[in-house]
């Protein structure tokens, strides 16, 4: 009893974010909007390219990866550094 | 009926031998020269250099964690930290497919806690080190290869040292355009192995530790309007090996200190979504949430808003916040005892909320004799309910070509 009360508890949050995760790539895939190249002008801007500065992206991973136990593990490889990514 | 096939192809291959052979031999422009290699094949396209940049960043660290051996046997001790960490980037374009990045960040750490001395051999002071330092160096090198209106491969290896650390990546990337770039699809995949030094209590070496780590993530990226850019993403990662540090300790029951025992595999996964919107005065506004759970029960919530204003049509300035929640792991404590099989008092895997905000500004100073020059300061607050605070401040400077 003591060792099935995690485990369905753990089944029960994988399956909500099983949900929630379908539900954001439901979310992204379903507007498929086509937007013309000659109306793209705004969406070039860099202030639009958010990410573009991988040094920049790389300063802030650090900061929250080697303090948060929750940070990392969405593409960006966790391990390395100090240990305690 | 096979047999008549192959009589028929012998005399096909002689005729072409002999008429090749007894076709007049083709020389240079001069007449006299042989061909050369370019004469037949194109030559390869020139490599480019298309960003130079730098980026340095100062961390001033602040706080206690019951990890910290650098305070009272029973209480939290220091985590008292600075980095200086400088980044420099080279990214050059070979041809209209090929681009190469390399990057090569250096990071210098004064720590009051674990720590290694000039000397391999040397013991580390894991109790005290108030003054010590560890240097760390990483070189990664990425190759994309671009298809028109086709998919984009990416490459990557990398090499990462510590004094007490050695780790190798590999990374593969693939991005597929789809609707005349309004949708884009991108997979990833990376590897790190860590081979490091492994410490008992008292800070001696007592040989050597591994961890693997293997990550996969999936995003789609789609245009909305002319002014709106969505996007989703999900990423899992396992664990196996050593996952600690080795060195980080919990107060016991009876005073004294034992090492922190994690298990041996964690599975993480990741999910999020982001929005980044237009403004009509000149500005962008970036909202993104992220979702993360994994099986040591940490599970946490994190939302973060990003708001740009071009305020003259060289300067940009930005103002950022971040707020994240997050659980425990079921086997932190901040009192245990050397018989528990699992127990960290890592104050990082704690439930806590932090809050970071954030400013910046970046300055375009257009075509100079090099390319066009640009400069970026920003700074960050970083805070949260357990007791640490970060403080920092980032520079960096480069040439657009």
């Amino acid at each position: 009893m003591n060792r099935s009360a995690p485990r369905t508890l753990r089944a029960g949050r994988f399956a909500r974010f099983a949900r929630g995760s379908a539900g954001l790539l439901f979310l992204g895939l379903g507007a498929c909007a086509v937007v013309p190249q000659n109306r793209r002008a705004r969406l070039a801007d860099p202030m639009m390219q958010s990410g573009e500065d991988r040094l920049d992206a790389h300063r802030k991973r650090k900061l929250y990866t080697s303090r948060e136990a929750a940070a990392g593990g969405d593409g960006k490889t966790a391990g390395g550094g100090c240990g305690c990514e | 009926m096979a047999r008549p096939a192959r009589r028929f192809r012998l005399p096909a291959v002689l005729v072409a031998a002999a008429a090749f052979a007894a076709a007049p031999r083709r020389t240079g422009a001069a007449g006299t020269e042989p061909f050369e290699v370019d004469d037949i094949l194109e030559p390869p396209p020139a490599v480019e250099l298309e960003l130079v940049q730098t980026r340095i960043t100062a961390y001033e660290q602040k706080g206690y964690g019951f990890q910290s051996q650098a305070g009272p046997l029973s209480g939290p001790g220091s985590e008292t930290l600075h980095v200086l960490q400088a980044q420099a980037e080279l990214v050059a374009r070979q041809g209209e497919r090929v681009t190469h990045r390399l990057w090569v960040p250096v990071d210098v750490v004064t720590s009051a806690s674990a720590n290694a001395t000039d000397r391999y051999y040397a013991e580390p002071d894991i109790v005290s080190a108030a003054s010590a330092q560890t240097f760390g160096a990483e070189a990664e090198y990425e190759i994309s290869l671009h298809s028109p209106a086709g998919p984009t491969w990416s490459g990557g290896v990398g090499y990462h040292i510590e004094e007490i650390l050695n780790s190798w990546r590999l990374s593969l990337r693939y991005e597929q355009p789809f609707a005349e770039d309004n949708t884009t699809l991108a997979v990833g995949v990376n590897q790190v192995l860590d081979w490091f030094n492994r410490f008992d209590l008292g800070g001696l070496r007592i040989g050597r530790a591994s961890r693997s780590s293997t990550n996969l993530n999936v995003s789609v990226s789609q245009l909305l309007s002319p002014t709106t850019i969505v996007g989703v993403g999900y990423g899992v990662t396992f664990q196996a090996g050593e996952l600690g540090n080795t060195y980080n300790t919990v107060p016991s029951d009876d005073g004294e200190r034992v090492l922190e025992a994690l298990p041996p595999s964690r599975r993480r996964n990741a999910a999020s979504a982001s929005l980044t919107q237009w403004l009509p005065w000149r500005g962008s506004l970036r909202l993104s949430y992220r979702f993360y759970v994994d099986d040591w029960a940490v599970t946490a919530n994190s939302v973060e808003t990003e708001l740009l204003q071009r305020v003259l049509p060289w300067l940009v300035l930005g103002a950022s916040y971040r707020y994240h929640d997050q659980s425990a792991a079921s086997f932190f404590t901040t009192r245990g005892s050397a018989a528990a099989p699992l127990l960290s008092a890592d104050s990082d895997l704690d439930a806590f909320v932090s809050q970071t905000v954030g400013g910046s500004a970046r300055v375009d100073l257009g075509a100079g004799r090099l390319g066009d020059l640009f400069l970026s300061l920003g700074c960050d607050h970083y805070f949260r309910s357990n007791d640490l605070r970060v403080n920092v401040a980032t520079w960096a400077s480069g040439f657009r070509f």
